[in-house]
């Protein structure tokens, strides 16, 4: 038994979903493992400061906001890691001389909120209309002390954690991994079953974000 | 006929691509080879008392220096007999044109970041041995990171001075006084070397999109080859035991992910030589 009542080590937290939460933005969504909720706001393409002009592309202005407190380093390095993920996504060529500006509030931690970011401004680019190239799913995993895999581990099973692996796939091609991060210490093999564990709960995601679509899209 | 320089400048991209489609790069290195990097680990004077130095030169080019500070802190309540250990990269603007004199940017931050993921915990070191007296006092070492020279590949470069230092840093014997509340410690006897676990070895390799979207990996790249990457990979080994503390890129193909981390081991051994 795992805290959060789920009785699998591979088993996700209730997945939420929604588009246009915001009415302000272009496109927004929020995104949620169980508790674990964040708001993605897009906007663009829009003017862009001459200092960040591109002449052949649009500009990305990632910014993420934490749940309380200060932004740090940490969401510094978040932002520079949703940047390398929706640069490859998204065809920034088609608007150059523009910016897009993508906004992370997080609305709840309980661990993953990472990945919960990356699914959310996935949804809030698709929701805005900005052409993508495929959109991204993003998991968290963690080895536990006795080495056991956890998929989208709580606060309480990341404290204790022996090793982090958050995984991005793409739905357009799940051979090539889209981003990784890993921190703490692991072997190779772990590394390995980590990221064909991730692969399929990425498919489980992408599945999830058709049926969402579907249900937003029929008619009433 | 165009000179090899303007086209470099108009056409990077193009310039790289046409270097890596015969198998070299334009500094006369392989792609995915890495040759052994020429390291020059330099103890300079003593400059601060509280602070050990060591320099670490990677491939001739990047020139880091890490200082490590010790001073003594009230321990976390929940931690009472865990000492704490900070490291912090800085990118001052003496390192190349692109770092201005402000506030860090993303850059610095995101790499002080992934420095510290790596060694936080007790992944290098056992915090518990930086404890003077539980509950009362422990030490803080502050790492300071700071590059000098700055082509390319922070990453690499900052965990090599950051071990390096780590390895050479001796602590006072430090007592802590009941009665007065206060830690005595005489800093001329510096004889407590710390136990380093762990080696952290980085090996960061960019990922270039040659002709027909065939992905290749380049090792150690330099910042005018790393303009041209579409992203890359850093993979962290130790050295004592080969196991992995960390692995972070974007756009890589599954088995060129493994390709990277077989070579980022046998990096680790060849360094852990010199």
């Amino acid at each position: 038994m795992r805290s959060n009542g789920r009785t699998d080590e591979h088993q996700l937290r209730p997945l939420s979903a929604s588009f246009g939460v915001l009415s302000r933005a272009d496109g927004s969504s929020r995104f949620g493992f169980g508790t674990t909720e964040v708001l993605a706001s897009v906007f663009g393409p829009k003017e862009v400061r001459i200092r960040d002009e591109k002449i052949d592309s649009a500009t990305l202005q990632i910014s993420v906001r934490p749940l309380n407190g200060l932004s740090g380093p940490l969401h510094r390095l978040a932002e520079r890691q949703l940047r390398d993920l929706i640069e490859a996504a998204v065809l920034a060529s088609i608007h150059p001389r523009s910016a897009i500006q993508v906004t992370i509030q997080v609305t709840g931690d309980d661990g993953c909120f990472m990945s919960a970011a990356v699914n959310a401004a996935s949804l809030a680019l698709l929701d805005a209309g900005v052409a993508q190239r495929h959109l991204l799913a993003s998991v968290t995993l963690a080895f536990d002390p006795n080495g056991t895999l956890l998929l989208d581990p709580s606060l309480k099973e990341l404290e204790t954690a022996k090793s982090v692996h958050t995984f991005t796939f793409s739905n357009s091609n799940d051979a090539v991994i889209a981003g990784v991060s890993s921190e703490g210490v692991y072997s190779q093999d772990e590394y390995k079953q980590a990221c064909t564990v991730a692969q399929q709960a990425c498919a489980t995601i992408h599945s999830f974000y058709r049926k969402t679509m579907e249900q937003k899209l029929a008619p009433q | 006929m165009v000179n090899p320089d303007t086209f470099k400048k108009l056409h990077p991209q193009e310039f790289h691509r046409r270097f890596l489609g015969k198998g070299v790069r334009p500094d006369g290195r392989e792609g995915l080879m890495i040759d052994l990097l020429n390291l020059t680990l330099v103890t300079p004077n003593r400059i601060h008392r509280n602070c050990k130095r060591k320099c670490a030169r990677s491939n001739g080019w990047n020139t880091v220096i890490c200082g490590i500070k010790a001073e003594v802190a009230v321990p976390d309540t929940n931690h009472p007999t865990t000492g704490y250990l900070v490291p912090n990269v800085d990118f001052p603007p003496i390192c190349g044109s692109q770092f201005k004199p402000t506030a860090p940017g993303e850059f610095t931050q995101s790499v002080s970041e992934m420095v510290y993921r790596v060694v936080k915990g007790n992944n290098i070191l056992d915090l518990e041995t930086l404890c003077i007296e539980g509950g009362k006092a422990v030490w803080v070492l502050y790492a300071d990171i700071v590059f000098l020279n700055y082509e390319g590949n922070a990453v690499d470069a900052a965990l090599l001075a950051f071990t390096a230092a780590l390895k050479d840093t001796k602590l006072p014997v430090a007592v802590y006084s009941d009665v007065e509340g206060t830690v005595r410690a005489d800093a001329a006897d510096r004889s407590v070397s710390l136990d380093v676990k762990r080696v952290p070895f980085g090996a960061t390799f960019g990922i270039f999109e040659q002709d027909g979207g065939a992905k290749m990996a380049m090792a150690d790249p330099t910042d005018e080859e790393e303009a041209v990457l579409i992203s890359s990979v850093t993979v962290v080994v130790d050295g004592e035991s080969q196991e992995l503390m960390g692995t972070f890129g974007a756009q890589v193909p599954i088995d060129l992910m493994d390709q990277c981390i077989g070579q980022a081991k046998k990096r680790a051994t060849a360094i852990k030589k010199l």
